[in-house]
């Protein structure tokens, strides 16, 4: 069982979801819990694997384990090829967890299930697929694969403009990716390895033996693959159609695309641009660090406008992306790896508060603060863990978001100071509309309009939140192993990386 | 020259064997009908059918020839579209059985014309020579401006049988006009000939180069190229809806055929300095297709614009003009086969009550038939490129051959910007059918034939997209003996 784990375990993670999605097709659409148990059931299979995944990595060894290649087509470069290091582990856990909380959470959808959960699934396959690919091709297919499904579900199962929303999002994403494939091919055909491979270890060879490309071509390649990837991530001024999208998604697609699919973005920069293209990163990256200052600041401010609080969290995303930019940006061992492991830990608490909403807003029908008020004397379990999710997005100690900020902060400040105190600033104006959102939603005197509301009960119901809000706590209190699972993947592509910069005389 | 029969059959084996098809279909005709206008239809549907199956079994059976005869070539190239085109009749054919009801008569003389073309397209993957191309261009295209104006009744599909005449014959004519000129500078009308002469020491002479540009015109015709497009909206949407099919996928073949032989092997090496302009016109093509596929609300017409759209795609890959562009063109066109038939078997589906493909008759499919929603959103997806079915990975084909040439990025950067419109437009469509009410709630109907056609081409798309090494594989034998 272990060997075959050992040797599997990447493809069953990537087949669980597909094989759910293939099944659902031949379900009648009318045996809803039959749907529903085949579209948790793969969560949860997914999720185990995903555990076994992280104890089963050996960090001690680093580098890609897991390994897999089958030629897929050998005349066009192609294969199929995954493995996993430190950085993947984390983001396979990342998405494990959130799929199987959002499909919990979905378990209420009576409105066409099947093809929700079939969306969901091939969503889900698609960013697995992004995170364990080491074949650009299969690399850029799944990333595609984990855009489109979000069409329809926004689309159909959406709530506020939903249209105008989820084909802005689309639309946003699909031209991110297509310029990220003109430049993903434009580095196959560039020369980096003698022979033309999508092997995206080949290249990291090359790279690594002192090879790569000029940095001519690194400074043209960078920057293409950079808007590319950070149309998803989103960095600003890209970021447009992500709270928008996010508002009107359904709680579980809020979920996996706040949660998950925002940080494929970031994920290929690390992966792609930094590994491969290390000179590039290092002339092109000073500019996301004074972008994602607006990502932070800016972001912040506007969410702090906003009345809808799917909106606050929205903008919130964005705003904490730019901390994750500021420590890809920063080229430090501690800062990257804290940007991963914020990408990690704001994937978990955005998703908890997307489920949370969610789950009252199903009842309410509103989501507009003015409206709302009081809520915590009707819906205790919900008020709680939200105020508890607002800790933890403001970076109180004791979320894994705390000391993933902290990183990103202590290791960026060497090298972008005024970046740095901005992000810190940052911070504050998260705690003025957190705190505010909290007051408007959950506190104050009982508003009898809620009255009716029906507060989680059952451990069904409770388990996604508990799942989610458990994470964070254990995380938060004892990083350790994340972190060093997180460093033991980001220490290569760093060293790389300031010996680049060194080379470049910065 | 005295060619043996032999010969010839050796090369044209397919081409005989549709004829003896059709004289079959005649002869059941009239064996079965005495004089009832519908009676036999279905017999002489059954039978030609069965013949197309038989033959294109047939065809997988044989095997490159190398007869040095100028009446043609049976080369891998040919052999691929063979089947591509026998392949299509069929899949034409069974798509033809929900239409039928509709026509009043004159249905068992639809399948023997649907064969004759057939036979036209298979002889046109096989030309070697000018004299040949017209002869089974024509062929092909007569017998497409009758099926066109096939139901007299309607006066749309009239018009768009006048249409298709007045075009093709201008088409026509700047093709034979250009044989001519070619013939004039180069005294051949054999490919190898002109080849020679066209990458000969003097080069391209002013006349010849004149009379290549006219043909490279009157064949841009057959593909849906710019400035030869106007033709497809209306005649499209006028048709008959399996005719529009065959249109859209083996007539666009038959450009694709002629074009690649044109290029590769009529200009061979000289093809490079006609890059530019294949570039500009794939470029017009992209921009005329996709945008004018916006604006449209009749399903045919829409998804005649996007057969613009894609010809501009495979325009790109020509002027891209190199080994890999032959073989994502191959297997560009293996995916878009599946995915316009499966498209067109729904249109034929939904506009069966109202008779029109208005785009209001697939609002709200999703709850009027699951299935035939499911099989709709694949085939669009598919066309707008996106995993994992085949279309992807045909537009990952292209746009991979297009950045290895280096020289076009323009031109890649274009169609990178058109490939979001086009999933705009796609997404529009497949919005109308999850997202909106429908106008009726009938149930569809959709027969057992109709459903295991369509299965059919969704495990086409499906598979191609996600195993694509046998399409590949088949595409790169295919192509390959362009370069021989």
């Amino acid at each position: 069982m272990n060997a075959f784990l050992q040797q599997h375990v990447l493809t069953l993670i990537l087949l669980s979801p597909m094989v759910a999605t293939l099944l659902l097709f031949f379900v009648n659409a009318k045996n809803k819990s039959a749907i529903r148990f085949i579209g948790v059931g793969s969560s949860a299979v997914c999720a185990a694997l995903a555990v076994w995944l992280f104890f089963a990595y050996d960090q001690a060894a680093g580098s890609f384990q897991f390994m897999q290649k089958i030629p897929w087509v050998p005349s066009l470069g192609v294969s199929y090829q995954v493995g996993v290091d430190g950085i993947s582990v984390a983001m396979v856990l990342l998405t494990a967890v959130v799929f199987l909380a959002g499909g919990l959470v979905s378990w209420t959808i009576e409105s066409r299930p099947k093809d929700f959960y079939i969306l969901l699934c091939a969503l889900v396959a698609g960013v697995f697929g992004v995170f364990v690919s080491l074949d650009l091709f299969f690399f850029y297919f799944f990333y595609e694969l984990a855009v489109v499904p979000m069409y329809l579900l926004i689309g159909y199962w959406g709530s506020t403009n939903r249209e105008y929303a989820t084909m802005k999002l689309t639309l946003y994403l699909t031209a991110g990716a297509v310029v990220a494939l003109i430049g993903l091919l434009m580095l196959y055909f560039s020369g980096i390895t003698e022979q033309p491979t999508f092997d995206l270890l080949e290249m990291r060879a090359a790279v690594e033996a002192g090879g790569g490309l000029s940095l001519a071509q690194q400074n043209v390649l960078f920057p293409i693959l950079l808007v590319g990837f950070a149309t998803i991530a989103p960095m600003w001024p890209l970021h447009s159609w992500s709270p928008g999208g996010h508002a009107a998604a359904p709680a579980a697609a809020s979920m996996m695309h706040a949660g998950v699919l925002m940080k494929l973005g970031s994920y290929a920069i690390i992966r792609i641009g930094m590994s491969v293209l290390p000179e590039g990163a290092v002339t092109w990256l000073p500019w996301v660090a004074l972008l994602c200052c607006f990502n932070i600041i800016y972001g912040g401010y506007v969410a702090m406008s906003q009345r809808d609080m799917k909106f606050v969290i929205g903008y919130s995303s964005s705003s904490h992306m730019g901390y994750v930019l500021l420590g890809i940006a920063s080229i430090s061992v501690l800062g990257t790896s804290g940007a991963v492991f914020l990408m990690f830990a704001h994937g978990v608490m955005t998703a908890l508060a997307f489920a949370l909403i969610g789950f009252f807003y199903d009842q309410t029908h509103t989501r507009m603060l003015d409206d709302l008020g009081g809520m915590m004397h009707q819906i205790p379990f919900i008020g709680v863990l939200f105020m508890m999710t607002a800790m933890a997005s403001l970076g109180l100690p004791g979320f894994a978001n705390f000391a993933s900020e902290l990183m990103v902060i202590v290791g960026s400040w060497d090298i972008y100071p005024i970046a740095t105190i901005l992000a810190i600033f940052g911070l504050v104006i998260g705690a003025t509309y957190l705190l505010r959102t909290v007051k408007s939603a959950f506190l104050g005197p009982p508003n009898p309009r809620w009255d009716h509301l029906r507060d989680a009960t059952g451990l069904r119901e409770r388990a996604p939140f508990l799942l989610l809000m458990g994470v964070l706590l254990l995380f938060g209190f004892y990083p350790v192993p994340l972190v060093n699972l997180i460093t033991s993947g980001v220490e290569p592509i760093v060293e790389v990386l300031q010996a680049a910069k060194a080379g470049l005389g910065g | 020259m005295n060619i043996s029969f032999a010969e010839i059959y050796s090369i044209f084996g397919t081409e005989s064997l549709l004829g003896v098809l059709v004289l079959v279909l005649i002869a059941v005709d009239l064996i079965k009908g005495r004089g009832r206008l519908t009676g036999p239809a279905d017999a002489v549907r059954a039978v030609a059918l069965l013949g197309l199956v038989g033959i294109l079994v047939h065809a997988f059976t044989l095997q490159p020839e190398t007869v040095e005869a100028s009446v043609g070539t049976l080369d891998s190239f040919a052999l691929y579209f063979k089947r591509f085109f026998l392949l299509t009749a069929t899949l034409t054919l069974l798509l033809s059985a929900p239409y039928e009801a509709r026509m009043a008569a004159g249905r068992a003389e639809f399948s023997m014309l649907l064969v004759f073309t057939t036979m036209g397209m298979c002889m046109l993957a096989s030309v070697n020579d000018f004299v040949t191309l017209f002869v089974a261009l024509e062929l092909v295209t007569i017998t497409l401006f009758l099926m066109t104006a096939w139901r007299a009744g309607l006066p749309r599909s009239i018009e768009a049988g006048i249409k298709f005449v007045i075009i093709g014959a201008l088409a026509a004519a700047f093709l034979v006009y250009g044989i001519a000129w070619v013939y004039g500078a180069t005294g051949s009308f054999d490919f190898a000939a002109v080849h020679a002469v066209v990458n000969g020491p003097d080069g391209i002479s002013g006349a010849l180069k004149f009379g290549l540009l006219l043909v490279l015109v009157g064949l841009g015709f057959k593909l849906g190229a710019v400035p030869f497009h106007v033709w497809i909206p209306d005649v499209y949407q006028g048709a008959p809806t399996p005719v529009t099919a065959f249109l859209s996928v083996g007539s666009k073949a038959v450009g694709v055929v002629l074009l690649m032989r044109f290029t590769f092997t009529v200009l061979g090496d000289a093809a490079a300095e006609w890059v530019a302009l294949l570039a500009g016109l794939s470029a017009l093509t992209l921009l005329m297709g996709n945008l004018g596929a916006i604006p449209q609300v009749d399903l045919k017409r829409f998804l005649g614009y996007s057969g613009i759209a894609h010809a501009g795609f495979l325009l790109m890959a020509l002027a891209s003009n190199s080994r890999a562009s032959a073989d994502a063109i191959l297997f560009y066109m293996g995916a878009y086969l599946f995915a316009n038939i499966a498209a067109f078997l729904v249109v034929v589906v939904v506009s069966r009550t109202a008779d029109n493909a208005h785009m209001d008759r697939i609002n709200g499919l999703a709850e009027r038939s699951p299935f035939l929603a499911l099989a709709l959103t694949l085939s669009l997806l598919s066309l707008a490129g996106v995993p994992p079915m085949a279309g992807f990975f045909a537009k990952w084909m292209v746009l991979r051959a297009a950045v290895e040439s280096g020289a076009l990025l323009w031109l890649v950067a274009l169609s990178g910007v058109m490939i979001v419109v086009s999933l705009y437009y796609y997404l529009c469509v497949i919005k109308r059918i999850y997202m909106r009410k429908a106008e009726d709630n009938d149930v569809l109907e959709v027969s057992g034939p109709t459903r295991w056609l369509l299965l059919g081409c969704i495990a086409g798309m499906l598979v191609f997209g996600l195993w694509a090494r046998p399409l590949v594989d088949a595409a790169r034998i295919g192509a390959a003996s362009l370069f021989e």
